[in-house]
């Protein structure tokens, strides 16, 4: 078996897990772990090697007298008036560091024994004769309870009359359950029990113990009156004192006992988020952002503006008239890089998002959360899902840059300018045959010498031969004609299949910009939504590794 | 008569108090619980029986703490052991009740104490120690009474061994706090070491308060120190009221062989507990007292319980508060969206842009053109008629912001119910922190109804034949949309160059209604249309809150405050002048 952490690791571990439950964890647990935190540090200052044994238990139950017995004085006040000690007592072996430390205890009356304790020489211990804490006298119980939270060792003096009491097992010893290792209790007054029943008494008060949560502790017998037990508890006290580990044993104890109620309840969290999640999310703000209504706006830009390019001037002009589908998306038709400015620092100039796209966006966002919260404790649940609005706010933002930061590839084609070429020659075939044919009717007209117009079959001749021969019926139009036909034809055949072949690019083209919208939008998600509730889920584990070796068994 | 009336009054109390709901925990509500346990009990193990018949034998309770002697001194009382003694704690767990031969009947039946079953004890021969006396103790049996019958006790005045007030067993302090609550009168046994408890003290405080007869017995006292805690028991005692109690002193004797305390030492408990039971005018003067301190008790009692009751209900307007103003923010939000034009942004823009934004010249043109190019496009691609993708644009879009409120609405009730003290007691399911799963179907429906409705608004508004022509010319579908346009753009709130196209879409959609039905019937058309969707929403987000008012209406059942103080009231009239013969 792993060896248990020591205090120090310990007390380092309540601490992060302090640090990284505030304001997920109740916040009296985190107030107790804090508190306990200082109150160690402060009782790990004091540089004094005493072991400070507390003498706890009800009234009348004869702590003073006990406490008399065993240190061999009468600095106690003993008396039949209940309630007899009203404050604490102190009796101190070794005068170094011990003011100090009487101070922190807020004990004021202090003696210093002359004689060693139990005959030991040397030992630095601190031994408390404390009021009741079940009187009338509610002071006392908040003097014993403040106690309570300081000694290093309890020695609860318990009476055959009194050993059952609810106060004593439910109000005191049952939640020091976790100091079972820094733990006596004394039967005091033994010799009031007839000598057949004590076994009997003893068993029931380990019974008792046990119900507490005590399952190793010692119980004594003992009798200030007769001495019984008196030196057995005196050997008790002393290897405390001598072994020094008390005062540790008790910080550590307090540790464990706030990080198990800690535990209490938890449940692991689920090793990561499921990929599927992501991807619902991704998808969710990709539709949000309306990547694919950008996705057809590019493609029908795209073949609009090859529509202006190549198609046939005399009748693609119409198309200017209608706007362009991506400007009227406020999306520029270049790539960002080209025009000049950085997107990092200017939003798109996209209007910002729809009611509709806006509530897309949110539900996206906390479908993500409740996923990816769903293994969680419900105060760490409540704290991803309130991260999670806040981030949802600022998505509209994020995933606009995202989209203006995207290139998408809408330039011109590089064929473009070839057709414009050809349709403009095909334009320039047709004004030149226009007007030839226009000069043959029209100058006659104002007795002006008339172009010859030739048929097409004797016209035009290239090294003697005519070009049209062989064209049969053909051959009997008029070249201007045939020209004015040829270049119409051509315009429009060559637009056609110009707008055919945009068409087919402009399919890969939407997308490619579609694949590349989702890439961004992508990368948006998880910067701004995955990444950082990641990060609560990382704080979630490292608070329960921390809450692990914090809580481990001391033993 | 008074008796009956206060019977009838005492059943009308204990009917309302049986009827107390307090299921919520808030500051106190543990301890009103407990009271309003205690006190419908009460009066079926006391006040209802001892008001019926004042005249019958008294009950003497013997309390104390665990430890006390309490056995050993109910054993030195009658003269023999009848119940166990001994050191280990806590000792006596079922209660004996001693009583005369002749008092049998009094206590045999279910008259007093009727929660607890009898057992009937047989009388113990002498030579049984006293530590072995009595029924071995049972766990199971604490809900029942030994019945003893011995002749060694006063006629008219029976003697119940109580367990421990302060003992770690619950189930023991339980009994002992429901035994002296039946008491007539109490006997109540301390020792030198415990004298100043603060358990003890709190009980005999509440006995001073209701005014019972108390006998107090300081056991165990070292004899050398007898005078000087008696002294000063006695000043605690008329420090807090109780300076008539009698105190007996019993000091600390060697028990004899069978366990039992010398005779003599209680002879003056035995004296005065025979010279109550001797005395008719004493006893009714005893029992009188008691009852009229309990019955006040009791109705002080009931007016606690009403005011813890009282702050349930105000606990549950609190949480219908809550859950309320979330609704309200949920359908605020869908209003809101739906109010400024942010809902007509992006695609339904677009759709309607293509439909029938264009310029200004070419609009004839171009709207032929185009709706003959979109025939045929929607032919070729499978693509939907324009209107209708505008139409399902609209819905789509409505439709999730009608969702994402909810859902919003679903996460801020868990988080807020969640860190409210009353509202983590409820049983808040992790479905309750999103929209129920079916809302997607529910707000689908919802909107159809509302474009049904719509529609139908306009077939009705259409009454002239010019009218229906056009409204024929344009199609149904077409006018419809441009209504659902002209709604959610009535207030504008379009920004930049947007208004040009979308609030020009708009004026266009309220110029082609203006042109079919006039400027006054439109305006009049979309406030209906608005109203009415506004309805639908607030109708389906209510229907969301329901799963939460759900878990906290049930709190509002059984007995209102008032209720209860008025039937508490009402005994304390009846009841007046009962404890002064």
């Amino acid at each position: 078996m792993a060896t248990a952490p020591s205090l120090d690791a310990r007390l380092q571990a309540l601490a992060q897990v302090a640090e990284l439950g505030r304001d997920r964890e109740p916040d009296a647990l985190i107030e107790r772990a804090d508190a306990v935190i200082a109150h160690a540090g402060e009782r790990r200052a004091l540089a004094a090697a005493h072991t400070v044994v507390g003498f706890f238990g009800a009234t009348g139950s004869g702590k003073s007298s006990l406490f008399n017995a065993v240190t061999g004085t009468s600095l106690a006040r003993v008396a039949v008036r209940r309630p007899t000690t009203s404050e604490p007592l102190a009796a101190v072996w070794d005068r170094a560091g011990a003011e100090p430390l009487l101070d922190w205890l807020g004990v004021q009356d202090r003696h210093w024994p002359d004689a060693p304790f139990g005959g030991v020489p040397d030992l630095s211990l601190i031994l408390l004769d404390l009021p009741d804490f079940d009187s009338i006298r509610s002071a006392h119980r908040d003097t014993v309870e403040r106690l309570a939270a300081q000694v290093d060792v309890f020695i609860w003096v318990v009476d055959p009359q009194k050993y059952a009491d609810v106060v004593l097992h439910r109000d005191f010893i049952a939640p020091l359950a976790q100091h079972a290792a820094v733990t006596a209790a004394v039967l005091n007054q033994a010799d009031r029990v007839p000598d057949d029943e004590l076994d009997g008494v003893l068993d029931s008060l380990r019974g008792l113990l046990r119900a507490d949560g005590l399952t190793s502790v010692r119980v004594l017998p003992a009798s200030a009156v007769t001495g019984d037990g008196v030196e057995a508890l005196r050997g008790v006290i002393t290897t405390f004192a001598r072994e020094r580990r008390a005062a540790d044993a008790r910080l550590g104890a307090d540790v464990v006992q706030i990080a198990q109620r800690l535990q209490q309840g938890e449940h692991a969290p689920t090793a990561s988020i499921p990929k599927s999640a992501e991807r619902d999310l991704a998808r969710g703000l990709a539709h949000a952002a309306g990547i694919d209504l950008i996705a057809r706006a590019v493609a029908a830009s795209y073949r609009s503006r090859a529509g202006k390019a190549t198609g046939w001037p005399l009748t693609s002009w119409t198309l200017g008239l209608r706007p362009d589908p991506l400007r009227r998306l406020h999306l520029r038709t270049d790539a960002p890089a080209k025009a000049g400015r950085d997107p990092e620092l200017h939003r798109s100039s996209l209007p910002p998002m729809s009611a509709a796209a806006l509530a897309q966006s949110g539900r996206a966002v906390r479908a993500y959360a409740d996923t990816a919260s769903a293994a969680l404790p419900d105060g760490w649940r409540a704290r991803v899902r309130r991260r999670a609005a806040v981030l949802g706010e600022a998505l509209p933002d994020a995933l606009d840059g995202a989209l203006a930061r995207t290139d998408l590839g809408a330039r011109r084609g590089w064929w473009w300018p070839i057709v414009t070429v050809v349709q403009w020659l095909s334009i320039v075939l047709m004004a030149v045959s226009g007007l030839w044919l226009l000069a043959g009717w029209l100058l006659p007209l104002w007795n002006l010498p008339a172009p010859n117009v030739p048929l097409l079959k004797d016209w035009p001749i290239v090294d003697g031969r005519p070009v049209f021969a062989d064209v049969g019926w053909l051959g009997e139009w008029a070249a201007p004609i045939a020209g004015l036909v040829a270049g119409a034809l051509l315009g429009i055949v060559v637009g056609l299949l110009a707008a055919l072949v945009s068409a087919w690019i402009a399919v890969s083209i939407g997308r490619r910009a579609r694949r590349r919208l989702a890439a961004s939008i992508r990368a948006a998600a998880a910067e701004q939504v995955v990444r950082p509730l990641s990060d609560e889920l990382d704080r979630y584990t490292r608070f329960r590794t921390a809450l692990t070796v914090a809580a481990a068994p001391t033993r | 008569m008074t008796e009956t009336s206060a019977a009838t009054r005492l059943s009308e109390l204990q009917r309302v108090l049986e009827q107390v709901h307090l299921p919520l925990t808030l500051a106190g509500t543990e301890d009103a619980r407990a009271l309003r346990r205690a006190s419908v009990r009460q009066i079926d193990d006391y006040i209802a029986p001892r008001l019926a018949n004042l005249d019958a034998p008294l009950l003497a309770v013997v309390g104390g703490s665990t430890g006390a002697g309490k056995s050993t001194l109910v054993n030195a009382i009658v003269g023999h052991p009848v119940t166990r003694t001994g050191a280990i704690r806590p000792t006596t767990r079922q209660p004996i009740l001693l009583h005369a031969p002749g008092d049998a009947d009094a206590f045999a039946g279910t008259r007093v104490l009727p929660g607890l079953a009898r057992i009937r004890g047989t009388r113990i021969t002498e030579t049984v120690p006293a530590n072995r006396a009595g029924d071995d103790p049972d766990g199971a049996l604490t809900n029942s009474v030994v019945l003893v019958e011995d002749p060694a006790m006063p006629s008219d005045l029976a003697l119940l061994d109580a367990p421990d007030i302060d003992s770690v067993a619950d189930e023991n302090r339980a009994l002992a706090a429901q035994l002296l609550a039946a008491a007539d009168l109490w006997v109540f046994v301390t020792t030198a070491n415990r004298y100043a408890d603060a358990v003890p003290w709190s009980l005999l405080q509440d006995a001073a308060g209701r005014d019972i007869t108390v006998a107090v017995v300081l056991d165990r006292v070292p004899e050398a120190h007898a005078s000087e805690i008696e002294r000063d028991l006695r000043d605690m005692l008329t420090e807090r009221g109780l300076h008539g109690a009698p105190v007996f002193v019993v000091p600390e004797l060697p028990l004899d062989a069978l366990g039992m305390l010398p005779l003599q030492s209680v002879q003056p408990i035995r004296d005065w507990l025979t010279g109550i039971a001797g005395n008719v005018a004493e006893r009714r003067s005893i029992a009188g007292r008691t009852l009229a301190g309990a019955i006040q008790r009791l109705s002080s009692a009931a007016h606690s319980v009403a005011a813890a009751r009282q702050e349930q209900i105000e606990a549950v307007d609190e949480l219908d508060g809550v859950i309320d103003d979330a609704r309200d923010d949920a359908v605020e939000r869908v209003i809101a969206a739906t109010k400024d034009g942010t809902l007509l942004r992006g695609e339904v823009l677009a759709r309607w842009q293509d439909y029938v934004g264009t310029t200004d010249i070419f609009r004839t043109i171009e709207t032929w053109y185009s709706r003959v190019r979109d025939r045929v496009g929607a032919w070729f691609q499978g693509r939907p008629a324009p209107v209708v993708e505008v139409e399902t644009a609209i819905e789509h879009g409505l439709h999730a912001v009608v969702l994402d409120s909810a859902g919003r609405m679903a996460d801020d009730l868990w988080q807020r119910l969640r860190r409210s003290p009353t509202g983590r007691q409820l049983e808040l399911t992790p479905a309750l922190a999103r929209e129920s799963t079916d809302l997607p179907d529910r707000a689908a429906r919802m909107i159809r109804d509302w474009q049904t409705a719509v529609m139908q608004l306009i077939s009705e508004q259409a009454s002239g034949k010019r009218t229906q022509a056009r409204l024929m010319s344009l199609g149904v579908n077409f006018v419809t949309v441009s209504l659902m346009v002209a709604v959610f753009a009535s207030t504008g709130g379009l920004t930049g160059g947007e208004i040009a196209i979308a609030g020009g879409s708009a004026i266009v959609s309220q110029k082609l209604l203006e042109t079919i039905f006039g400027e006054e019937a439109v305006r009049r058309l979309a406030s209906q249309a608005r109203t009415d969707l506004e309805r639908r929403v607030r109708e389906l987000l209510t229907a969301e809150s329901e799963r939460y008012a759900a878990l906290v209406a049930p709190i509002r059942d059984g007995a209102t405050p008032h209720e209860i103080d008025l039937a508490a009231s009402a005994l304390t009239q009846a009841a007046e002048g009962l404890g002064t013969p």
